[in-house]
C-alpha cells in the first residue's frame, strides 16, 4: 500500500467501473503493440505460396499446392475440379485417356445442340480431339457429369471426327474456400536456421556477450558514479563538466575507427565491449541513486575505519540493487539489440558478429536494378518466411526474460528523479 | 553570476569548436552506377599515346632490371617474392558456403601468381551491402587492401580528390602497360583509358569490362495471351490494346481475384521500368553531343520527348493500366514481385532476364506453381521510335571501377596480378570451376552451372591434383563452393554475367542454360530482344564536371518523386505538375550540369557533333 506524507495509508475502496474500463484499454493497447510480433511469427511458419498471395495476418496458412490449378467456376462463384477417366473409341479402336480437368461447352451442328466435354490437357493427340479451344465458361453446372454418360466429340478443324467418349469415374472436388488454403504450421523456416551452426552459435554468443558485457558495464558505471558523489574530491567540477560534454558531442566514424585501429582493437571480440561500455547517462541515474543513500551511514562506515572502497563494496553496492538491476537490464537490452558497431569496426571477424549483425547482413540486399545486372546474387531468393524466421530468432530470448526483469525497467525510469 | 556565465560560455565555445573539428563525414551512396565520364574518342591532340609504349629490348631490360623482373616461360616474374593484398567480397552466404578466405578458388589463385610470378597475394574481406562505407573506413584508416574495385564512379572520384586515398594509375597502364598484355587484351583502349583525364592524362581507376550488352526486356504474360487468343504485340497501339483487353477480361483470366488484375506493373524506379516506352519517343537522329550533354541521368531523364513517354504512362495510370499502388512501395519491397509470383500481372518491363532468376523462387518459378505450368513471361519487342526502331540507349560496357589505394607499395605486382586475372585460362577455370562438381559439359558443347551443395556433387570429394609450396593438397566439395557467382568477386576485370567456359562463344551458348525456370529459346529471344536496335551511350572523358559533385543522390531522388507526381497526377494537371518538377530539377543543379557539360564539349570538341 502506498503511503502518503506522515504515514498514512490511504484507504482503498473496491475497485470501480472506471478501474475496469483503463484495465481493458490497457490489455487492448498491449494486444495492439504485440500484433507486429504475431504477424511476424506467423508469416515465419507459413507456406511461401501464401506469403506470395499475401495472405497471412495473424494466423499461418500453408497451401495444398495440387488445388492451386485450373478451376472451373459455377454459377454461384465456387470452384470446382473435375477429373474424368475417359475411354474413347475411335474408328474401331481404343484408346484409354486420362483428362486432368476438361470443361463443358454447349455445340450446337445442324440444329442439335450437344453437351460436349472438352479436356484442358492438351497433351491430347491433336489427331483425335483437334485443336483444343481453351476457355472457362462460368454458370456451367457439372454435376450432370455421370458414370457411364456418353457423348461426342466435335472436331474444330476442317477434318470430321467421329467418336464416342465414355465417362468412366468422375471425381468431384468441391474446393470450400476461395483461397483452398490449409490453417497450418510450416516449421521448415526454423529447421533450416537451426541447422546452419552460424545461427546457434551466434546467439550462444551474443547470449554470453551480453551477459558479460552488462555485468562489465554496471561495474565501469559504478566505478564512475560512486566517486563523484563525494563533495572532496578534487576537481570535481572539471570531471563532471567534461564527462557530460561526452554525452552530447562525439567525434564522429572515421576518428573513432583510427583510435580503434591505433589500440588494436579492429576485428576483436573486445571492441564489441570496451569502447561503448560506459554509457554517461546510465551514470547520472546512478550517480543519483547514490545520492539518496544517506550520508550517515558513509560516515559510519567511516567511523568503522572503512576506506571508500571498502565503503562502496560493503554499503553503496548493496543497498543499490534496484539500480543496478535496472542498469544490467538497460545495457543488456542495449547490446543485444546493437549492431551498427559490429558493423563499423568488426567487419572481417566473422566468428564474432553479434546475431543482430548477421541478420543485417542476411535481410539486407538493397540492390539498385543497374547493380543487379552485373550482379546476379540477388539473393531475393530466400523468402520471407525465412526472413521472418529469422526476425523472431533475434527476438524470442529477450521477450522470453523481459518479463521478469520489467518491473525493474519501470521503477528504474524514475530512480534517480526524487532525491531526498 | 558573471563568472558562472563566462564558464557557460567557455563550454559553448568549446563545445562548437568540437563540432567543428569533428568534420564531415561524406556519405557515398551506393548502388547506383553512373557511368561517369569517360572514353576514349579521336582526339586531335592525344595527350598520352593511346597504346602501351613500344619499347626495344634495351630499354626493356632496363626497365625489368629496375622493376626486379626477369621472364620466365613468357611471363613476368619477380625475383624476390611480393606481397600485394586484394579486395574480396564477403557475401554472408548461407549453410553449404565457404567464406571467402578458405576457399578452394583463394588457395588456388595464391598458389599460381606465386609459380607463376612470385607474388604473395592476400584477399582481405569488405561485406558486400556496406562496401562503400568500409572502404572509406579502410581509406581513412590507411589500411586497405592494395587493390580495391567499386561499383560506383563518383566514390573514386571522392577517394581521390577529397580523401587523396588512391593513386593515378596512368604511368602503369601505359609505360609499363607491355607487361600486362592480358589486361590489354581484355579491356582494350576502350575500358582502360575510359577514366582518362583529357588534360593531364590521369586516370584514377580502370574499368572493367561487362561481357554483354543487356539491359532491359519487356515482358508480357504468354498464358493470357492464347487465352484471349492475342499475338504478342509488335507496336505500341498493340501493346496499349493488349493492356486493355487484360483489363477487360480479368474475370476469365483471374476468375474471382479479377479485382486484384494488374495489365502493367511498375516500380517506383520509373525511369528504368518504363525504358523501352521512354526510348521510343526519342528521337531516331540524336547526336553524341545532345546525348552526352543531356545525358547526367542515367534514366535520360532530360532527353527530348521523355515528357511524351510520362504522358502516355500518365493516360494508362488514369485508365487503372498500371499498379495504382505502385508509389507506395519502395524498391526492393516484395510486395510487387508477389504479384507477379502470384499471377496477377499481365505485363511489365525490367531487367532482362528477370522473371527467369532464381530458378523456382523467381516470378516464374512461384507463378507456375501458384496459377499452373503454363503460366510465362515472355520477352517482346513493341514500342517503335519514330524510325521504325525498336530503339534503346544502352551505357558503355563498363563493369567495376579498380583502383590502387596510396598505401599501394606494390604497384607494379598489383598491375601483374590484374594481367594474371584477365588471363583467358584463369577466367575460364575461375568462371566455371571444375567439371563435374560446379559445371557440366553438354552434349552440345554448352555448358551448365551445376551446385556442389547437391546430393549427386557432394557424394564425388574431389582431390585437387595440383602441387602447391606444401606439397599435394586435397580438397572436398565444401571448399569448392563459389562464394560469388562465377566468381565474379575474384574476376576483378571481367563479369561474365555467367559461366564463363573457354571462350566467348561457349558463354553466349550457355546462357540459356543457367535458368531452368523457362525454355532456352525464351532466354535466346531475351538475349535477342534487348539489345535489338540498340544505341550505345557513349560518354567522353571530359575530366571532373563540378557541377556534378554532390549530386549523386538528391537529383536522381528528385526525378523519382517527379516521376510518380507525374504519373499518378490526373491529365488536366499532367503538363504543370511534369514542367514544375522538371523546373525543379534544372533549378537545383540540372541545368548547371547541362551548361557545364556543353562548355567543357565545346572546349574538347568545338564543333564536333558526333563520334564517328
Amino acid at each position: 500500500m502506498p503511503e502518503g506524507n506522515g504515514g498514512e495509508m490511504i484507504k482503498t475502496t473496491g475497485a470501480k467501473v472506471g478501474d475496469w474500463i483503463i484495465a481493458a484499454i490497457c490489455f487492448f493497447l498491449i494486444l495492439i503493440c504485440l500484433l507486429p510480433v504475431l504477424n511476424i511469427l506467423s508469416r515465419s511458419l507459413s507456406d511461401p505460396l501464401a506469403l506470395v498471395r499475401n495472405e497471412v495476418l495473424l494466423l499461418p496458412q500453408t497451401y495444398d499446392r495440387d488445388t492451386a490449378f485450373n478451376y472451373i467456376y459455377n454459377e454461384d462463384g465456387s470452384k470446382m475440379l473435375v477429373t474424368a477417366v475417359i475411354e474413347n473409341t475411335f474408328d474401331n479402336r481404343t484408346q484409354s485417356v486420362v483428362s486432368e480437368t476438361f470443361i463443358v461447352k454447349e455445340v450446337t451442328e445442324g440444329g442439335v445442340t450437344e453437351t460436349v466435354y472438352v479436356p484442358l490437357n492438351e497433351e491430347f493427340d491433336p489427331l483425335l480431339f483437334g485443336k483444343v479451344e481453351v476457355s472457362l465458361d462460368t454458370g456451367i453446372e457439372v454435376d450432370s457429369v455421370e458414370v457411364g454418360d456418353t457423348t461426342f466429340i466435335n472436331d474444330f478443324d476442317e477434318e470430321t471426327l467421329t467418336g464416342t467418349i465414355i465417362v468412366e469415374d468422375v471425381e468431384v472436388r468441391q474446393v470450400s474456400s476461395d483461397n483452398a488454403s490449409k490453417l497450418g504450421v510450416d516449421f521448415t523456416a526454423y529447421t533450416e536456421i537451426l541447422k546452419d551452426s552460424r545461427y546457434t552459435w551466434s546467439l550462444a554468443w551474443t547470449a554470453m556477450l551480453t551477459v558479460g558485457c552488462a555485468i562489465f558495464s554496471v561495474l565501469m558505471t559504478a566505478i564512475c558514479a560512486y566517486p563523484l558523489t563525494y563533495d572532496n574530491l578534487k576537481g570535481r567540477k572539471f570531471f563532471n563538466t567534461m564527462i557530460i560534454l561526452t554525452m552530447y558531442f562525439s567525434a564522429g566514424t572515421i576518428p573513432t575507427y583510427l583510435l580503434l585501429k591505433n589500440l588494436n582493437l579492429i576485428n576483436h571480440p573486445l571492441v564489441l565491449v570496451l569502447p561503448f561500455c560506459l554509457s554517461v547517462f546510465n551514470m547520472i541515474i546512478m550517480r543519483s541513486y547514490f545520492y539518496g543513500i544517506p550520508l550517515s551511514l558513509r560516515e559510519s562506515a567511516e567511523l568503522d575505519g572503512a576506506g571508500p572502497v571498502r565503503t562502496m563494496i560493503s554499503i553503496y553496492l548493496p543497498l543499490s540493487m534496484p539500480v543496478i538491476a535496472t542498469l544490467l537490464l538497460f545495457y543488456a537490452v542495449g547490446r543485444w539489440n546493437g549492431y551498427s558497431d559490429a558493423m563499423m569496426f568488426m567487419n572481417q571477424n566473422r566468428f564474432f558478429y553479434p546475431i543482430q549483425y548477421l541478420l543485417f547482413n542476411m535481410m539486407n540486399n538493397s540492390m539498385s536494378p543497374d547493380v543487379m545486372l552485373s550482379d546476379p546474387d540477388t539473393m531475393l531468393g530466400r523468402g520471407e518466411s525465412m526472413r521472418m524466421a529469422m526476425v523472431m530468432f533475434a527476438m524470442v530470448p529477450i521477450i522470453c526474460v523481459y518479463p521478469f526483469l520489467q518491473r525493474y525497467f519501470i521503477a528504474g525510469v524514475t530512480l534517480g528523479a526524487v532525491k531526498e | 553570476m558573471k563568472l558562472k556565465k563566462s564558464k557557460i560560455l567557455c563550454l559553448l565555445l568549446a563545445g562548437v569548436m568540437a563540432l567543428a573539428l569533428t568534420g564531415c563525414i561524406s556519405e557515398d551512396e551506393s548502388g547506383t552506377t553512373t557511368t561517369g565520364t569517360g572514353g576514349a574518342p579521336e582526339t586531335t591532340e592525344p595527350v598520352v599515346s593511346s597504346e602501351p609504349v613500344e619499347i626495344d629490348d634495351d630499354e626493356l631490360a632496363a626497365i625489368l632490371e629496375e622493376e626486379g623482373l626477369e621472364i620466365v616461360d613468357g611471363k613476368y616474374r619477380f625475383k624476390d617474392t611480393r606481397t600485394i593484398s586484394v579486395e574480396i567480397f564477403d557475401r554472408g552466404l548461407d549453410a553449404g558456403r565457404v567464406e571467402p578466405l578458405d576457399s578452394y578458388w583463394t588457395k588456388w589463385i595464391q598458389a599460381q601468381v606465386l609459380a607463376d610470378h612470385n607474388i604473395q597475394v592476400e584477399f582481405q574481406t569488405v561485406p558486400r551491402w556496406t562496401e562503400a562505407q568500409e572502404i572509406n573506413n579502410l581509406l581513412a584508416a590507411r589500411s586497405a587492401p592494395d587493390i580495391i574495385y567499386t561499383y560506383n564512379y563518383t566514390a573514386i572520384l571522392t577517394y581521390a580528390e577529397d580523401m587523396n586515398g588512391i593513386i593515378d594509375l596512368a604511368p602503369f597502364v601505359d609505360e609499363l602497360g607491355f607487361l600486362a598484355p592480358n589486361l590489354w587484351g581484355l579491356l582494350g583502349e576502350d575500358l582502360i583509358y575510359f577514366n582518362k583525364h583529357p588534360s593531364n592524362g590521369t586516370i584514377w581507376a580502370i574499368e572493367g569490362i561487362r561481357f554483354t550488352d543487356n539491359r532491359i526486356n519487356t515482358f508480357v504474360r504468354e498464358d493470357w495471351l492464347a487465352k484471349l487468343s492475342l499475338e504478342p504485340p509488335t507496336t505500341l497501339e498493340e501493346f496499349e490494346a493488349m493492356l486493355y483487353e487484360f483489363q477487360a477480361n480479368a474475370e476469365l483470366l483471374l476468375g474471382d481475384q479479377a479485382d486484384k488484375m494488374i495489365p502493367f506493373t511498375i516500380g517506383v524506379d520509373i525511369g528504368w521500368r518504363a525504358d523501352h516506352l521512354f526510348a521510343s519517343y526519342f528521337p531516331n537522329d540524336m547526336t553524341d553531343k545532345e546525348m552526352f550533354v543531356r545525358g547526367f541521368d542515367d534514366r535520360y531523364f532530360l532527353y527530348p520527348g521523355f515528357k511524351e513517354g510520362v504522358r502516355k504512362l500518365n493516360e494508362w495510370y488514369n485508365a487503372g493500366l498500371i499498379w495504382q499502388d505502385f508509389p507506395l512501395y519502395e524498391m526492393q519491397d516484395p510486395t510487387e514481385d508477389n504479384n507477379s509470383k502470384a499471377g496477377f500481372v499481365g505485363s511489365m518491363i525490367h531487367n532482362w532476364n528477370y522473371p527467369y532468376r532464381d530458378n523456382e523462387q523467381g516470378l516464374q518459378g512461384m507463378m507456375q506453381v501458384s496459377v499452373g505450368p503454363e503460366a510465362a513471361f515472355i520477352p517482346v519487342a513493341a514500342f517503335k521510335n519514330e524510325a521504325d526502331l525498336y530503339k534503346k540507349i544502352i551505357p558503355f560496357h563498363v563493369d567495376r571501377k579498380i583502383a590502387f589505394p596510396m598505401t599501394n607499395d606494390e604497384p607494379v605486382a598489383s598491375l601483374i596480378y590484374l594481367d594474371f586475372i584477365s588471363r583467358q585460362d584463369v577466367r575460364s577455370y575461375l568462371g566455371s570451376g571444375e567439371e563435374g562438381i560446379t559445371f557440366e559439359l553438354l552434349e552440345n558443347g554448352t555448358v551448365r552451372t551445376l551446385d556442389p551443395t547437391q546430393e549427386a556433387v557432394r557424394d564425388n570429394v574431389f582431390e585437387a591434383a595440383f602441387t602447391d609450396n606444401t606439397g599435394k593438397t586435397q580438397w572436398t566439395y565444401a571448399e569448392m563452393i563459389m562464394n560469388s557467382p562465377n566468381n565474379i568477386d575474384y574476376l576483378l576485370t571481367f563479369n561474365s554475367e555467367g559461366i564463363y567456359y573457354r571462350d566467348d562463344e561457349t558463354a553466349r551458348a550457355s546462357v540459356a542454360n543457367s535458368f531452368p525456370a523457362t525454355t532456352p529459346e525464351v532466354i535466346h529471344r531475351a538475349v535477342e530482344l534487348t539489345s535489338l536496335d540498340m544505341r550505345i551511350k557513349r560518354d567522353p572523358n571530359v575530366g571532373t564536371i563540378e557541377a556534378e559533385s554532390g549530386m549523386g543522390t538528391t537529383l536522381p531522388e528528385k526525378r523519382n518523386a517527379v516521376l510518380a507526381n507525374s504519373v499518378t497526377t490526373s491529365p488536366e494537371n499532367f503538363d504543370s505538375v511534369f514542367d514544375s518538377g522538371m523546373q525543379d530539377y534544372l533549378n537545383s543543379g540540372g541545368q548547371a550540369i547541362i551548361d557545364e557539360r556543353t562548355a567543357k564539349w565545346e572546349e574538347f570538341f568545338g564543333d564536333l557533333e558526333n563520334f564517328d
